[in-house]
C-alpha cells in the first residue's frame, strides 16, 4: 500500500498521545485525605472489573481514533494492475468482451471469476477518456452495447450482466466486436477480452486472422486448476418384463481433474431421493452409470440425476429428465372394409389385440368407423389415427390426418388391396415413411410351377432390444417370436436419398415392413402389409398383440414418454403449430409461464423461442388445448442441460490461440501475478485505488463508539 | 462560649432530673467505710444484721453521664480546614452537652478514644468541673484507629451504675464491630444515645478529578475516577445511615445525626424536644 501524504503518517505517533495523557493524569492526581475510606474502597472493590473494562476500552478506542484519522490523512492507496488501455490522446474505438458463460461462475479466493471480469472491466471503463467509443459484447448471451460514447450504458449493463449456463463462443464475439469496430472512423482498434481461457469457449475451426486492430486477453482464471464433475444429459430407456414397466436411467460421469474419484450419484425423482450409486472415473475420463426405476402407471415426474462429491462448479452437477407415461389412449381405426360382420373387416383382429375384451388392463380404446366416415369424427378426442386398408378418399382427407399428426398424433398406416401407391405417395407425400413402388408377392420355384414361398420376419431386428422400444417384449419373452408368421404378399417401398425414416422390422429379403418417422411433432408408422390375414398370418400368432398393442401406445407418446426430447442450454427452439392451435404455453424449468404466439403469414405457424437460458425440464402446452394444464398433459416436454464441455475448466494453449487470432497484434495478461514463461507481452496500466474513505468511516464509527462508552462509564 | 451558645439553645434538658429538693428518697445500702458520716448508718439494719451499712440516697446520685468521643484519625477530617473537622465538631458537641449536663447538676464524666486506647475523665458534677472538662477538650487531639472494641471493657468497667452514655463518632469502623460494641453498651442497662458526625463531602461526594484517596487510619490509598464510583459509593454510605438508624430502634436508643456545615445547637434542640416530648408521653402512660 502507498500513501499520497505519507508525512501524516507520523500522526501515527499521536496514538501514544491517549496513553501519555491517561499516565499523566495518574502521576498529577490530587491525594484527598478521606474519612469514608472504607465505603470508597468497598464500592472500588465492587465495581472494578466493570470500570477497567470501560476505561482500556476508552483508551483503545482513543489511540485508534488518531491512528485511523492519520491514516485517512496519509490518503493511503493501491496500485492495481489493469490491461493497458489507454489509447493516448487521439480519439479512439474500443470494443470489450466479457465472458459471461458458466466456466466464470466458479470462485477464485471466495469471488467469481465473473466478477473478478466485471470489476476489471469497469476498472478498464473508468480509464478511458469520454471521448473514446466503446462497445460491449457478452460472449456467451450474445447480448451487446454497440459503438458509444455513452459509457455510462455501457456501464450499466456490465452491472447488470451476471453469468450463466451457456458456452461462450469467443472467436464468433471477437469477430463481431471486429465489425463493430470496421464502421468506427478512429485509427486506434482495440479488443479488451475479460476471460477465463477455457478451451471450450474457443471454437475449433474457427479463426481470425485478418483483424487489423489490437486484441487484449485478460485472464482471470488463476493457474491452478480444481477439480470439477459434469454429467452429460440423462438418457432413458425402457425396459419391458413380465414384472411391469422399468426404465433404465444413466448417465455419463466426467472427470475433470487430475485424481481418481468416486463419484457418489443421487437418483431423485420428484421430490424424493430415490436412489443413490457410486461409480469410479478415472482423471480426465467418463465412466457411465446407471440406475433402473421400476414404473407405475400413469406418472409425470421430473428427475434429477445429481454428483454430491463437492468441486469447484456446483451449478453442472445436476442433469434433468422426465418421465411421463400411462394413462388411456385412445385410438381411432379407419377400416377400408368395414362392414357389418367384424370377422370381415380389416381392422378385426387388431381391435382385439389393442383391447382383448378378457385383457381389463388395456389402456387403448380402439374406435372403428369406416374411412367415409371419418369427415365427421372429432380428432380431438384421439391421440391415435390407425389406417387399416384405406384408400385414402381425399385430398382433404390428406390434409386432416397430415395435420392432426404433426400436432402431435400418432398415425400407423396398414396397407391392402385398397392401396392405390400412386395415389398414397400423390396425397400423402411427406407423412409417409417411404413412398410406396409396387406390390411383391413371394413365389419360389420355376414360373411354371411356381408356389407361394412365405417370408419370414428377420430376426436380428426382433432379438435386438435397443432397436426400438416397441421391440423390448420380445427381448425377454422368448416364446412369442414373431419371426415364425409367414408374408405372402407386402409392397416394396422406395429407397431414400436422405434416410428420414428408420426401419423397425423387415422382412428375410430385406424388404422393410414396419417403418417410423417423425412428422411435425407426431409420428407416423406404416406397415407394408395387411393388418389382416389376407396378406400374411401374423394376427394368428401371440406376438401381433403386443407388436400393435406397444404401436399403438408409442404413437400416443404414452408407452413411455421418458423421451422429454433433450435440448442443450444456449440452443434455439422452433416450434410448429398444429393447424388448430394458435400459441403455444411454455412453463420454464422456474415455474414462470409465457405465452408466445405465432405469427402464421411470415413463419408459417412455427413458433421460435428465446434461447433457453437454464437446465432444467421446460413443459409447453399448445392452446387452445384441454384444461386444467397439468405436466402430464404437456404435449411437448424438453429436458434441457448445460454442455459438459463447458464443466472441462482446461485453458486453451497459447500455440492454439495464436492459430486463430492475429498473433502480432495479440497481449495476453492473467490476472496472477505468476506469468508463465510462455506469455506474449505484459502491458499493464496501474489505476489508483484510494482507501480513504474507509479510513473516515472507521473513525466516524470509532468517535461515535467513544460517546457510547463515556454516557455508559461516567469517565472522562 | 461555643459551647454555651450550644448548651443554651437547646432549652430543654437532656433528662427528666430526678432531684427532688429536699424530699430525700432512699436509694440503697453500702457497708460503712471509716470516714463515712455516722449519722447515716442505718441502725435499724444494724439491730437485725450486727453490720454497719451506710443508707445512701437519689439526691446524692444524680444521674451519670458519660460522653464517649470518638478521637481517631477519620473524625479529623476534613483535616484542611482547621476548626471545621468532625473532631472539631464533636468538641463543641461534647462540650455543649457537658455545660447542659452540668448545669441541670448531673455528673459527667468523659472518653475518648484514640488510636485503641481510652483517654478518661472521671463524672464529676459542679460548674468547676465543666472547666475541667473544657480543658481536657481542648488539648485532645485526633489521631490514629477507632477500635471501639479495643476499649469497650475498659470503660464498661468504669461505668459504674446505670448511667446516659452518649457516643459522639463518625461510626466509620467496621459495621460488625460497631453494632457488637453499642449492643453490648445497651445490655448493661445504661441508657445510649449516639451522635453520627458526618462531613457534607462525605454524605455528598463532590469530587470530580481523577485523585488519590488517602484513609486517615491508615488504610493506604487509591486512585479513583470519584465520578465512577459516586452512585455505588452513595448507596454504601446511606445504608450505613439507615443500618444505624435501625439499630438505634432495635436498642431503644436514641440515633442522631449531625451534618458539619449545620449548626450544633439547632440539631441538638430538635432532638433534645423530640425527645423529652416521647419521655414525657412514656411517663403519661
Amino acid at each position: 500500500m502507498n500513501f499520497a501524504n505519507p508525512v501524516f503518517l507520523l500522526g501515527m505517533l499521536g496514538m501514544l498521545v491517549p496513553l501519555i495523557i491517561h499516565l499523566w493524569r495518574r502521576r498529577r492526581a490530587k491525594t484527598i485525605r478521606f474519612g469514608a475510606i472504607r465505603f470508597l474502597l468497598q464500592s472500588e472493590r465492587a465495581t472494578r472489573r466493570r470500570r477497567k473494562f470501560w476505561e482500556y476500552l476508552l483508551l483503545l478506542v482513543r489511540m485508534l481514533s488518531i491512528g485511523v484519522l492519520s491514516m485517512a490523512l496519509a490518503g493511503p492507496f493501491k496500485m492495481e494492475s489493469i490491461p493497458s488501455l489507454s489509447l493516448g490522446d487521439e480519439q479512439s474505438s474500443l470494443v470489450m468482451i466479457l465472458d459471461d458463460s458458466m466456466s466464470m461462475s466458479r470462485e477464485k479466493l471466495s469471488r467469481t471469476l465473473f466478477e473478478r471480469a466485471r470489476q476489471s472491466a469497469l476498472g478498464a471503463l473508468n480509464q478511458l477518456p469520454d471521448y473514446d467509443y466503446v462497445g460491449l459484447v457478452l460472449a456467451a448471451s450474445g447480448e451487446e452495447v454497440p459503438l458509444t460514447k455513452n459509457h455510462g450504458q455501457i456501464r450499466q449493463m456490465l452491472e447488470k450482466a451476471s453469468a450463466g449456463w451457456q458456452k461462450a463462443r469467443m472467436i464468433q464475439s471477437i469477430s463481431r466486436a471486429e465489425q463493430m469496430l470496421s464502421r468506427a472512423e478512429s485509427p486506434g482498434k482495440k479488443v479488451v477480452v475479460f476471460t477465463d481461457l477455457q478451451r471450450a469457449s474457443f471454437e475449433e475451426g474457427m479463426s481470425l486472422s485478418d483483424f487489423d486492430g489490437e486484441i487484449y486477453i485478460y485472464d482471470v482464471s488463476g493457474d491452478r486448476l480444481e477439480p470439477n464433475y459434469t454429467l452429460s444429459p440423462v438418457e432413458l430407456s425402457r425396459i419391458s418384463g413380465t414384472a411391469g414397466e422399468s426404465v433404465k436411467v444413466s448417465a455419463i460421469i466426467y472427470n475433470f481433474s487430475d485424481r481418481d474419484v468416486e463419484a457418489r450419484i443421487n437418483l431423485s425423482l420428484g421430490r424424493d431421493t430415490l436412489t443413490r450409486g457410486s461409480v469410479q472415473v478415472k482423471p480426465w475420463a467418463s465412466s457411465e452409470k446407471s440406475f433402473l426405476v421400476s414404473l407405475g402407471e400413469n406418472i409425470s415426474a421430473e428427475g434429477k440425476l445429481l454428483i454430491e462429491n463437492p468441486d469447484s462448479l456446483e451449478m453442472d452437477n445436476l442433469s434433468y429428465f422426465h418421465l411421463r407415461g400411462g394413462g388411456r389412449v385412445k385410438a381411432l381405426i379407419l377400416d377400408g372394409n368395414f362392414s357389418r360382420e367384424p370377422l370381415n373387416r380389416d381392422s378385426y383382429f387388431l381391435e382385439r389385440a389393442l383391447n382383448p375384451r378378457l385383457y381389463a388392463l388395456s389402456r387403448i380404446d380402439p374406435e372403428v368407423m369406416s374411412e367415409s366416415g371419418f369427415a365427421q369424427a372429432d380428432l380431438r378426442n384421439y391421440q391415435v389415427i390407425i389406417l387399416a386398408n384405406c384408400r385414402i378418399l381425399d385430398k382433404a382427407e390428406a390434409d386432416r390426418i397430415k395435420n392432426f399428426v404433426s400436432a402431435g398424433g400418432g398415425l400407423l398406416i396398414a396397407l391392402g388391396n385398397n392401396t392405390d401407391a400412386e395415389r398414397y405417395n400423390q396425397l400423402l407425400g411427406d407423412l409417409l415413411p417411404r413412398e410406396i413402388r409396387e406390390l411383391k408377392v413371394s413365389f419360389a420355384g420355376a414360373e411354371a410351377n411356381a408356389e407361394l414361398k412365405p417370408l419370414h420376419l428377420d430376426t436380428s431386428f426382433i432379438g435386438d432390444p435397443d432397436r426400438h422400444p416397441i421391440l423390448s417384449p420380445f427381448a425377454s419373452a422368448k416364446g412369442a417370436d414373431p419371426s415364425v408368421a409367414n408374408f405372402y404378399k407386402h409392397f416394396l417401398l422406395f429407397q431414400e436419398l436422405i434416410p428420414r425414416s428408420k426401419v423397425i422390422l423387415q422382412l428375410t429379403d430385406g424388404s422393410p415392413i414396419l417403418l417410423e418417422k417423425n412428422f411435425g411433432t407426431g409420428i407416423v408408422m406404416m406397415f407394408s402389409s395387411t393388418i389382416n390375414q389376407d396378406w400374411n398370418d401374423l394376427c394368428i400368432y401371440p406376438s401381433f398383440l403386443p407388436i400393435f398393442y406397444q404401436t399403438t401406445l408409442y404413437l400416443a407418446r404414452s408407452l413411455f414418454d421418458i423421451g422429454a426430447q433433450g435440448a442443450q442450454v444456449g440452443e434455439q427452439i422452433e416450434l410448429a403449430l398444429p393447424a388448430e392451435k394458435n400459441s403455444v404455453l411454455v412453463r420454464t424449468s422456474r415455474g414462470a409461464e409465457m405465452r408466445l404466439s405465432a405469427d402464421r403469414e411470415a413463419e408459417q405457424g412455427k413458433i421460435r423461442l428465446a434461447k433457453l437460458t437454464e437446465p432444467g425440464i421446460y413443459y409447453f402446452w399448445y392452446l387452445p388445448g384441454p384444461e386444467p394444464r397439468t405436466e402430464l398433459n404437456a404435449d411437448f416436454i424438453l429436458a434441457v442441460h448445460s454442455d459438459p464441455l463447458e464443466s472441462d475448466f482446461r485453458k486453451i494453449s497459447l500455440s492454439d490461440l495464436k492459430k486463430m487470432l492475429p498473433a502480432n497484434k495479440l497481449y495476453l495478461q492473467s490476472e496472477d501475478r505468476v506469468k508463465s514463461p510462455e506469455e506474449l507481452e505484459t502491458k499493464t496500466s496501474l489505476v489508483k485505488k484510494t482507501y480513504h474513505h474507509n479510513f473516515l468511516l472507521a473513525l466516524i464509527i470509532l468517535l461515535a463508539m467513544e460517546i457510547i462508552i463515556l454516557t455508559r462509564s461516567g469517565l472522562e | 462560649m461555643k459551647a454555651r451558645e450550644v448548651a443554651e439553645g437547646a432549652l430543654i434538658g437532656l433528662h427528666h432530673s430526678r432531684h427532688r429538693g429536699s424530699s430525700i428518697e432512699f436509694s440503697e445500702h453500702k457497708p460503712y467505710a471509716p470516714g463515712d458520716e455516722i449519722r447515716l448508718i442505718d441502725w435499724k439494719l444494724f439491730a437485725k444484721s450486727d453490720r454497719f451499712f451506710i443508707k445512701q440516697f437519689e439526691d446524692e446520685t444524680r444521674i451519670q453521664c458519660y460522653i464517649v468521643l470518638d478521637a481517631s484519625g477519620s473524625m479529623s477530617y476534613p483535616d484542611d480546614k482547621p476548626g471545621s473537622s468532625k473532631f472539631e465538631y464533636g468538641k463543641i458537641l461534647t462540650a455543649g452537652l457537658a455545660y447542659l449536663l452540668l448545669s441541670q447538676g448531673d455528673s459527667v464524666g468523659l472518653a475518648l478514644i484514640r488510636n485503641g486506647e481510652l483517654d478518661w475523665m472521671p463524672g464529676r458534677s459542679g460548674e468547676r468541673h465543666f472547666t475541667a472538662l473544657a480543658e481536657f477538650l481542648v488539648k485532645a487531639q485526633p489521631q490514629g484507629e477507632t477500635s471501639f472494641e479495643k476499649v469497650l471493657f475498659d470503660l464498661l468497667s468504669r461505668f459504674k451504675k446505670k448511667s446516659l452514655i452518649i457516643v459522639i463518632s463518625d461510626f466509620f469502623d467496621p459495621e460488625m464491630e460497631v453494632e457488637k460494641s453499642l449492643k453490648l453498651l445497651r445490655h448493661r442497662n445504661h441508657e445510649l444515645v449516639f451522635f453520627q458526625v458526618l462531613a457534607p463531602e462525605e454524605l455528598e461526594f463532590p469530587f470530580k478529578n481523577l485523585s488519590w484517596f488517602e484513609g486517615l487510619e491508615s488504610e493506604g490509598r487509591i486512585l479513583l475516577e470519584p465520578q465512577q464510583l459516586r452512585k455505588s459509593y452513595l448507596k454504601l454510605i446511606n445504608g450505613w445511615q439507615e443500618k444505624l438508624e435501625r439499630l438505634g430502634q432495635e436498642l431503644l436508643a436514641d440515633y442522631q445525626r449531625f451534618r458539619t456545615d449545620e449548626k450544633a445547637s439547632q440539631i441538638l434542640s430538635s432532638y433534645l424536644l423530640r425527645r423529652s416530648l416521647i419521655s414525657r408521653r412514656a411517663r403519661a402512660r
